[in-house]
């Protein structure tokens, strides 16, 4: 809503400065987003009158003229071909800055003073293309007047944003009781003047009827006729208040509806009475799939939810949004048929959004309008087009009122305001409050108020309401602080604490923490090949997104992570440790609950030395911090680490993370494809983990102490011959359930392959730890698990030891 | 030349010897030919029997005399040359210590993550658990519960994001509000950090998906004043002690009475500049008294209970406390970027 500062000065008196009514407002819960001044940079212009030409001596397009600005008649030179003695124009004396940012200097043009400019509309920055003379300004304008006055230019507009529950404040009039209840002394509003000069000759019975067929969506429906309108532009006055306002100007019976309607927050809608068949209004519901082209010359389609106003034969307007062509006030229009009504809200709403026409006055009935004003905006508007479009209006007002406003009357405990605001009132000082936002107190008891609301109220249900205005106008920033008494303690939930430790570890293990999307596209995950049954294509999509690439929800948090890390290569960062917790989305089917998983993922690229000396420093970096991770959760002996088979990894590079047996997620080096298609460092690893078992199985701070030896510890290096294939984890697995007495530790400290091994087979290194809590260990009770070891692994693998 | 003259030569010799040695090497080669196994003593010795046996007691004293004097004598040059090698050693091992460090190599936490342990440490310790909700919700957790019935015009302050007819993805944490409701007797004191959607386009200010922090506390004798001294000691927190903080009315369907708050400009320090609009204010949250319609449809007697709630903005608070000036830096994970925080 835009407000003009001298227009609503005209409805009330107030001691405000723009600025300062502007702060009020914000703070009276009326946000003012913009503060603007229509004559920005046209402060200096002055008016003036060209009295005398003649023609420069040493220019043939130059002319030398004198122009009275009233206080003094200065010479200045133009080359403007429509300069004439005795017009007004707009003059910018020596000094003044121009909107363009020109500044006005004391020139001389071939030898002769120019003492300021004659203004063109481009130079005053109210056109945007170049202008073929100067303006020339209607004669009723004074000499020396400000040029912004005369235009109607010296005038702020307040931009207000408007909250659902300010639909009172749609209308300058509605912002004038707001300005009421700010003021400290009490003040009167002004009300617009209506003085209609009724033609008794001529009820209003004799040229018009109404009949409401549906009174739940228009419980009032009144109407007014105009006779022998002449159709013309509206006074400047009323143009220039309009344009304030951010409305454009059509002619004086549009206008003068839009001025009412700014007015009094109340949509009107002008007939042209010839084109309604015997004068008969009917507003009813449409008929399934009746048609009407509306205003804009669309044709539309309606069905039983839309309520219409028609003639006996059609339909004349889609009530509440737009009028039909057929009824439009046009040239020709002599009669008008004057509408002034409430409809119910929801329908409107509905309407305007199923035919997507939000209007003005959609906008206003939606937020309800004031149902017992409804007339006399209707008298306004008469009273207007009888002074400004020489109508006669016809004698009475057709009124049909079938469902009469009842009032509202609300109950609120003194007790109730004073604790839930924290504050103590007196009664007398609330009463007095009340009274100023034109609330009634109608019964007064012990410790309750019964108040009376206005119609125009209809954001207020209840006792909360009552407070939040006692509050508004108490002023928010008066009421104390306090804390809320408790002793409660503050707890985050085991997921959380769980989720949080996931997230220093890794932070700990040097992986960097992102936050990506997880409204995605498609083509997110394009790169990643995925054949269409894939488990990542089981994905929740978007019903009405705003464009394909945040059409679904991501089913797994690698897309998101990849991207970050082909975003980084692209910058020539190489080297990124990236890790991710948040939740991805699987589809469950139509209509059911998608599954919200929290899910770790974690990328690594450019990764240094890879410790086994197999090309694959990234994956070995990612699988070392998932091992840390799964012991600081006490998760080891839980978690296994196998050969895997996802599509998207390298088919000998990627392993299956496995919880007692159940694959909980992946880790492998992407394939190489993939690689490319995303400008990834080669070997990037990637992991992800769903964390939902995690959550259920992790114990915290589940410590339990354990004696420290006393006694020496012995080490054994072992190294073994072995078939490559023979996974390591294998070996070390059963090196470890060899002995459960004296063995502490198995250490796998170096792998090879090359020289002096044979084809197909590799040689691998371990150091055993031995150590008991309650001795020392002799060599033979070494040797002997030792020797154990050794047979196993001879008969289970035919590995062969390798002498040291 | 008799052994006694031998003697004496010897031990002039082994002092210009001694004296002149230089390193250790050099002296235990002196130590070898002087007191070894076949050193220049043990030859002494090896000869007594040569000499006259009234001599013999002489002889052996003063080879003796020797053997000690050369022992000390290399004791002493030894404890030296040692001292000096250490010395030595010492400022040769010097190091350049204007050298980096070895790397260690730890990750940066997200800002995100900055931001919500800071505040969830606040809040924690003002007696508020964390709470958390599905982010795929229903209309009516997410509209119905919260006071936006259908066909009211506070959804057109949401541009929702369907999936069905049944489902949507939730356009504020304060679902969270009813599930907490749901499942708990007051007193309740919640915030819930989370993720939330709406139908924006990707611009600098704008983003599809972005993440709020919800706070709710429900209790007897909750008041507005409570909401105005809760949210002061978080504005505190997070943006200084010395910002000014103003509450201005509002609308939110499920709070009545509902409150704007702003913060003092940290650019212009309240004097007014592009980045508050010029209004010396920057609005940071939104918040209010639990509306007795919400309370009423979560089973609570507006009459007995009564609480606050409040939601913001984390990307916001991240925007403005760490001077950031477009959202979608927050998600394009560039390391250099990461790596400020």
């Amino acid at each position: 809503m835009q407000v003009p500062y001298n227009w609503l000065k005209t409805y009330i008196d107030f001691p405000y400065t723009p600025k300062e009514l502007s702060h009020k407002f914000t703070m009276a819960g009326l946000e003012v987003e913009n503060l603007e001044y229509l004559g920005k940079g046209l402060e200096d212009i002055k008016i003036g009158k060209i009295v005398e030409i003649d023609n420069h001596p040493n220019a043939d397009k130059l002319k030398i003229c004198k122009v009275d600005i009233g206080d003094k008649v200065l010479q200045m030179i133009t080359g403007a071909p429509n300069v004439r003695v005795d017009i007004k124009v707009p003059v910018a004396e020596v000094g003044v800055t121009l909107p363009t940012g020109m500044e006005i200097e004391e020139t001389k043009l071939r030898g002769k003073v120019s003492e300021g400019m004659i203004c063109s509309k481009d130079e005053l920055g109210l056109q945007e293309e170049r202008a073929s003379g100067i303006m020339i300004l209607p004669d009723t304008a004074q000499v020396g007047e400000r040029f912004v006055e005369f235009q109607g230019l010296d005038e702020y507009v307040l931009d207000l944003d408007l909250t659902p529950n300010y639909a009172r404040c749609l209308g300058l009039l509605g912002i004038a009781r707001e300005v009421k209840a700010m003021l400290a002394e009490p003040s009167e509003i002004d009300k617009p003047k209506i003085e209609i000069k009724e033609d008794r000759s001529d009820p209003i019975e004799d040229k018009a009827a109404i009949k409401i067929e549906d009174e739940e969506l228009c419980p009032r429906y009144a109407g007014r006729v105009i006779k022998d309108v002449k159709i013309k532009p509206s006074p400047m006055w009323m143009q220039r208040r309009l344009k304030a306002a951010g409305i454009r100007p059509i002619n004086n019976i549009v206008d003068i509806t839009n001025y009412v309607l700014l007015e009094y927050n109340q949509p009107l809608h002008a007939f042209d009475l010839g084109n309604i068949k015997d004068g008969k209004i009917i507003v009813r519901r449409a008929k399934e799939n009746e048609k009407v082209i509306t205003l804009d010359e669309v044709e539309r389609t309606l069905d039983q939810e839309t309520l219409v106003i028609t003639d006996p034969e059609k339909i004349i307007a889609v009530a509440g949004v737009m009028g039909a062509e057929n009824s439009e006030v046009t040239r020709k229009t002599t009669d008008i048929f004057l509408e002034a009504a409430y409809f119910e809200p929801t329908s409107i709403r509905r309407t305007a959004r199923k035919l997507g026409l939000p209007s003005e006055a959609s906008h206003r009935f939606e937020r309800g309008v004031d149902i017992k004003r409804v007339i006399e905006a209707g008298n306004r508007a008469a009273y207007l087009m009888q002074q400004y479009a020489e109508g006669t209006v016809a004698k009475g007002v057709l009124d049909n009122y079938p469902l009469p406003y009842q009032d509202n009357i609300i109950e609120v405990s003194l007790a109730k305001i004073n604790r839930l605001l924290g504050i103590s009132l007196e009664k007398d000082k609330i009463e007095e409050m009340l009274k100023r936002l034109e609330i009634e107190v109608v019964k007064k008891a012990e410790d309750l108020l019964k108040v009376k609301v206005p119609s125009y109220r209809n954001d207020m249900e209840q006792d909360a309401d009552v407070i939040e205005e006692i509050a508004r106008i108490y002023g928010y920033n008066n009421i104390p602080t306090t804390r809320p008494k408790t002793n409660e303690v503050g707890q985050r939930t085991r997921k959380q604490k769980i989720e949080k430790q996931i997230k220093n570890l890794m932070n700990s293990a040097g992986l960097d923490e992102i936050i990506t999307f997880s409204l995605t596209g498609p083509q997110d995950y394009k790169d990643l090949m995925l054949p269409d049954d894939h488990r990542y294509k089981n994905w929740v999509s978007i019903k009405n997104p705003l464009n394909k690439a945040f059409g679904l929800l991501r089913t797994s948090l690698l897309p998101g992570l990849i991207d970050s890390m082909a975003t980084n290569a692209k910058r020539q960062i190489e080297e990124v440790k990236y890790f991710e917790t948040g939740r991805t989305f699987l589809n469950q089917g139509h209509r059911k609950r998608p599954l919200e998983n929290t899910k770790l993922a974690a990328g690594s690229m450019g990764a240094g030395q890879d410790i086994w000396d197999q090309d694959a420093s990234d994956f070995y970096y990612l699988k070392g911090a998932l091992e840390e991770l799964f012991a600081r959760l006490d998760l080891t002996d839980q978690i296994e680490f196998v050969r895997g088979d996802e599509v998207f990894m390298h088919p000998g590079r990627t392993a299956d993370i496995l919880y007692k047996g159940v694959k909980i997620g992946v880790l492998g080096e992407l394939k190489p494809k993939i690689i490319d298609n995303y400008d990834l460092k080669d070997r990037t690893a990637v992991t992800e983990i769903d964390l939902t078992t995690i959550f259920e199985e992790v114990k915290i701070g589940d410590y339990l102490f354990e004696m420290l030896p006393k006694y020496p510890a012995v080490d054994r290096d072992l190294a073994i011959k072995i078939s490559e294939d023979v996974p390591v984890m294998e070996v070390l697995n059963l090196i470890n359930n060899t002995d459960d007495t004296i063995l502490k530790e198995t250490e796998l400290f170096d792998i090879y392959q090359g020289e002096q091994i044979p084809e197909g087979q590799k040689s691998i290194a371990f150091k055993l730890l031995f150590q008991a809590l309650d001795r020392t260990l002799t060599d033979q009770e070494v040797n002997e698990v030792v020797n154990n070891i050794v047979n196993k692994l001879e008969s289970e693998y035919e590995a062969e030891i390798r002498k040291k | 030349m008799d052994l006694l003259t031998e003697i004496k030569k010897i031990e002039k010799e082994v002092e210009k010897k001694f004296a002149n040695v230089k390193d250790l090497d050099e002296l235990e080669d002196l130590r070898v030919k002087y007191l070894g196994k076949n050193g220049e003593i043990t030859q002494i010795f090896s000869k007594m029997g040569q000499v006259d046996d009234d001599k013999k007691p002489i002889v052996g004293k003063e080879t003796n005399i020797l053997k000690n004097k050369i022992q000390d004598l290399y004791n002493e040059i030894k404890e030296k040359k040692e001292k000096e090698l250490k010395e030595k050693k010492l400022k040769e091992e010097t190091i350049d210590v204007t050298l980096p460090g070895a790397e260690t190599n730890i990750g940066h936490k997200n800002p995100f993550t900055h931001i919500i342990d800071e505040v969830v440490e606040l809040f924690l310790g003002m007696g508020f658990s964390i709470e958390e909700g599905p982010e795929v919700e229903t209309e009516y957790y997410n509209f119905e519960a919260l006071n936006i019935p259908e066909d009211h015009p506070a959804r057109d302050l949401q541009d929702t994001l369907y999936i069905d007819d049944k489902y949507l993805l939730r356009t504020h944490t304060s679902p969270v509000q009813i599930r907490t409701m749901d499942k708990q007797d007051p007193p309740i004191r919640i915030i819930a950090p989370g993720r939330v959607y709406r139908s924006d386009e990707l611009d600098a200010s704008h983003s599809p998906n972005f993440h709020q922090i919800e706070g709710l506390v429900i209790d007897k004798d909750i008041s507005f004043s409570d909401l105005k001294g809760t949210i002061e000691a978080f504005v505190h927190q997070m943006y200084g002690e010395d910002r000014e903080i103003r509450f201005r009315p509002s609308y939110f369907p499920f709070t009545e009475p509902s409150a704007e708050v702003d913060v003092s400009c940290n650019v212009c320090e309240g004097e007014g500049c592009s980045f508050c609009s010029y209004t010396g204010w920057v609005e940071v949250l939104g918040s209010g008294m639990v509306h007795p319609n919400v309370l009423k449809m979560s089973g609570l007697d507006p009459d007995v209970y009564s609480g606050f709630a409040f939601g913001m903005g984390w990307d916001r608070i991240a925007m403005l406390k760490y001077d950031i000036n477009d959202i979608r830096v927050l998600y394009e994970n560039d390391k250099r970027f990461i790596h400020q925080f």
